[in-house]
Formats: C-alpha cells, structure tokens, sequence
C-alpha cells in the first residue's frame, strides 16, 4: 500500500498542488491526466522523491518516506521513467539495465523481461543508436526488473506512433506482475484506457476528480 | 638499464599516482584543482614516519595514503553540497591552505648529526630511506612499479563491478542514479576519499624517491598537470591516465628535442583533445565497444 496525503507544493508563492491525496493498492493501475500546467510532472516528481512536498506525508507499507532521498525512494521500490527516456550514453544498454538489477532474482527477471521484449540485438549498443520505441521499453524493464511495489510512468506515449504505443501496452499489460501498482500520467485516452482500471483527472486547484464511469463507458 | 631512462620511468610511475587520482574524481564528476595537496601529504606523513620515527616502508607508505585519504574525506564531507565550479574553486583553496600549512610547519630533528624533518620553506630534507637500504635507481623503480600494478588491478576489478558504472552514472547524471536507488553523496565521499588515498601513498613514493621535498613542489601546477593527464587520457579506464603521463612525460619531457617545446606540444594537445574528443582518448564509450566486441568473439 501507497499513499500520499495532503500534498501541497507552491512554487514561489504560487500553489501548484494543493492538498492532493492518492492510494495505490497493490496490482493497481491507475492514469492520471490533466491540461498542460496543473502539476502532473511535480505530482511525480514528489511522489518518487525527486521533489520534496511543502506539506503532507508519503507512506509505503507503513513506512514514512516523506523526507527521504529519491534513491531511498527508489530503494524501497517506488521507479519511474522520465518524459524524455534518461540513459548513460557513454555505457550501453545491457550494462546499464544489468545496474538495475543488482539481486539475483532481478537477474533472472531482467534476463526474461529482455528475452519478451526481443530487446538482446540492442544490448550491445549506446542508447542515442536505439530507436525510441525500444528505449521506452528498456527503461520499463529497467523500472520492473527488481520488481517494485509500484512504477510512475511520466508520459510513455510521447514520441510513439499509435501502433508503437499499442505494442508498449500490450508489453505493459503482460509484464507488470500482480504486485507491482502503475501510475500512468499521460493525455492519450487510448492508451489509458487499454492499461488502466481507473483514470483520474488533475485540476487546476481542485486537485485528482475522478474520471472513471463516464469515460469507460 | 640506463640511469636517465630508469629516473624518466619512475617519475612517470609516481605521477601516474597523481593522474589516477585525479580519475577517480572525474569519475564521479567532479574536476578537482586539489590533489597535489594529498600528494604533498603523503610525501611529508611516509617522510616523517620513515625519517624520523623509523618506521617500515610499508607502515610509512600506509600512513602516507591514510593521510591523504583523511585529508580528502576532511574535503569532501566540506564541499558535501557544492560542484561543479564551486567544488573546482574549493578543491583549489584547499590545496593551497595544506601548502602554506606545510609552509609553516617546522619539526626538525638532528639524528646522526644530520638536520632532517620538516623546516618551513627550506623542506624536508634527507629522507635517507633508499640510501640506508642501498635501493638503486632500478631497484626503486621496481618497487614504484609493483605498486602501481598493485593500484591498477584494484582499479580493474572496480571498473569490472557496477561500483564504476554507478561511479560514472553519478557523475554524468545523478538524478538518474538517484532513480536507480544510488546515492550520489556516497559514491562522491567514497571516490574522493579513494582518490586523496591513492595520492598520498604516490606522494610517500615520491618522498623516498627524491629524499627532499619542499612545499613548492606541491603547487598547483602539479594538480593541474596530474587533472589534464586524466582528461587527455580519458575517462574510459584506469589505462586513460597512464596514456596521458605517458605522452607528456614519456615523450614531451624526455625526448630533449622535444622538452623545450614541451608545453607548446602539450597545451596544443589538450585544446585539441578538448574540442574533438572532449571524453578523452580512451573515452568510456570507446571502452564499452571494445568489451562488447572482446564478449562477443569470445564467447
């Protein structure tokens, strides 16, 4: 269990989050969308650690992770991805995603994630020589291998043709595991609505409505 | 083997000391004006406890490298939250304070009837070590050598364990090794302190080999020549550095035709390096590709 509470954060006298509340049980899938500028990105940002909130708490099976260091955040199993895919460009792939894998079982998760993703003809290259597609790919793989309670995903579909799009969630759906909860912020409806049981919209000071009957449907 | 040819050799061994140290920070960074101080450290600690308390080499030269490793850890845990250019300008102001402590710092004692320890400006002198223990040129070289090897083969096998891929990763962008769980503040301490441990036990090397040392040895350009042999020579392996004292002192200072062009040759050499192969000769991605290829033919 996940959960924020009463998250505010102002920039410069500004609010951009104003008492936002969220809770992710595991094997969740939630999507979070909203206008350019309401705060999705800094909504990430704190909720993986790279951001600290102005008030609020942030708890992982009961365990405080409000003040933490984003790498305590990462450690105890919350990943991300970044809008624009973030990789080393002076190591290649296969090093930087065995880094993430560090116990043996992440090992043995990542060699198979690799294998389904039909990602082994990359590994030997730098990331600026493989296409976006297989990027976007590999850092979800990197975010699931040592199987985290839950992954951030910032904007997946950008840069991705609907048919890449497709394939990424079909990939999604297949490796995420029952335990890991995802939390997809994106404005592709689509998308959302084929990986997600639930979609919340971010609003200018209203903070997360929720979005799902009259969507689904 | 030739005298000049054996003193051209281990003075490239014992800068290769300060080269390697000078990696270790770019490793994880960070530019560092600084490292001559934990040289200049370990000279004056493995000088001391040889000289003057009679210590074995080995206890000497350990003692050099704790020192400087303590000094460097002393820097770091300061500069904890500055980089870039502040952390460079700290490095530096650093280093300078250590030299004109060494300035400073009077401690003589007469053995034999000889004046040795440290006497301000005038130096350490008679650091008797390798003639009491009739080492020659050679001899020492040997020695100077072995440690090297001893350096690199510690430093290979951290460049084997992720340890240096998460090194490199803090360094080039630490919020993504934030995102992979790694904490930049550590890898930064321990590399730092690693590097003023490899410059202070070079600096004892260095000590027994000149048997005098003054502070003005320890000024900034030695920092500076020890950091533009790390970058010439890449950031990609240990073996980066080594090319780089190897072109400069191997080739530049002790070919004479060459010496009196010497920092034409090498300043030209580093602008060029700098604006096409900003990485270095042996970069970390020319590194990569070769261990990928090496893999691939041999498995």
């Amino acid at each position: 269990m996940y959960s924020l509470q009463g998250i505010g954060k102002s920039f410069g006298g500004i609010d951009v989050l104003r008492d936002i509340s969220l809770t992710l049980k595991p094997g969740q899938r939630l999507g979070i969308t909203g206008a350019n500028g309401v705060g999705k990105s800094t909504l990430i940002n704190i909720a993986t650690g790279f951001l600290k909130p102005d008030s609020g708490h942030i708890q992982l099976n009961n365990k405080t992770l409000t003040h933490q260091p984003a790498w305590a955040f990462a450690q105890a199993g919350i990943q991300r991805t970044f809008q624009n895919t973030r990789f080393l460009t002076t190591a290649n792939l296969g090093e930087q995603l065995l880094l993430a894998a560090r116990a043996p079982e992440s090992k043995r998760r990542l060699t198979k994630l690799i294998e389904l993703s039909g990602l082994q003809a990359s590994l030997h290259l730098f990331p600026d020589e493989i296409p976006l597609p297989m990027l976007r790919k590999a850092e979800v793989i990197r975010g699931l291998a040592a199987s985290p309670e839950v992954l951030f995903l910032d904007e997946p579909s950008a840069g991705l043709t609907t048919f890449e799009l497709d394939q990424f969630g079909v990939f999604l759906q297949q490796n995420l595991g029952q335990k890991t909860a995802l939390v997809v912020v994106e404005h592709r409806f689509d998308f959302m609505l084929m990986i997600t049981d639930s979609v919340v919209e971010m609003q200018l000071n209203r903070g997360l409505v929720k979005r799902g009957a009259d969507v689904k449907t | 083997m030739d005298m000049y040819l054996a003193s051209v050799l281990t003075n490239m061994t014992l800068i290769a000391f300060l080269a390697l140290s000078a990696y270790l920070v770019l490793v994880v960074g960070e530019v560092s004006f600084g490292q001559q101080a934990f040289f200049g450290i370990g000279a004056y600690i493995t000088a001391s406890a040889t000289a003057l308390a009679g210590a074995h080499i080995f206890w000497g030269l350990l003692a050099g490298a704790i020192g400087g490793a303590s000094c460097a850890l002393l820097l770091g845990l300061l500069t904890i939250r500055l980089s870039g250019i502040y952390f460079a300008i700290s490095t530096l102001c650093f280093a300078e304070l250590l030299r004109f402590f060494l300035l400073h710092l009077r401690f003589t004692q007469s053995v034999d009837g000889r004046i040795i320890g440290p006497d301000g400006p005038e130096g350490f002198s008679n650091i008797r070590w390798i003639f009491e223990n009739h080492y020659q040129v050679t001899d020492f070289l040997l020695l100077a050598v072995t440690c090297l090897i001893i350096l690199l083969i510690v430093l290979f096998s951290l460049e084997r364990s992720p340890i240096m891929l998460g090194a490199r990763m803090v360094g080039n962008d630490p919020i993504l090794a934030q995102s992979q769980g790694l904490n930049p503040t550590r890898y930064r301490l321990s590399f730092i302190t690693l590097s003023g441990a490899v410059a202070g036990f070079g600096g004892g090397l260095f000590a027994l080999f000149n048997t005098h040392i003054e502070p003005a040895m320890f000024g900034v350009m030695l920092g500076i020549h020890g950091l533009a042999y790390a970058v010439i020579g890449g950031l990609g392996s240990a073996v980066g550095p080594l090319l780089g004292v190897f072109l400069d002192i191997g080739l530049l200072e002790s070919i004479r035709p060459l010496a009196a062009y010497r920092m034409i040759i090498f300043g030209g050499l580093v602008a060029f390096l700098l604006v096409f192969r900003p990485e270095g000769i042996i970069s970390p991605r020319l590194v990569s590709r070769l261990k990928s290829r090496w893999r691939n033919r041999h498995v």
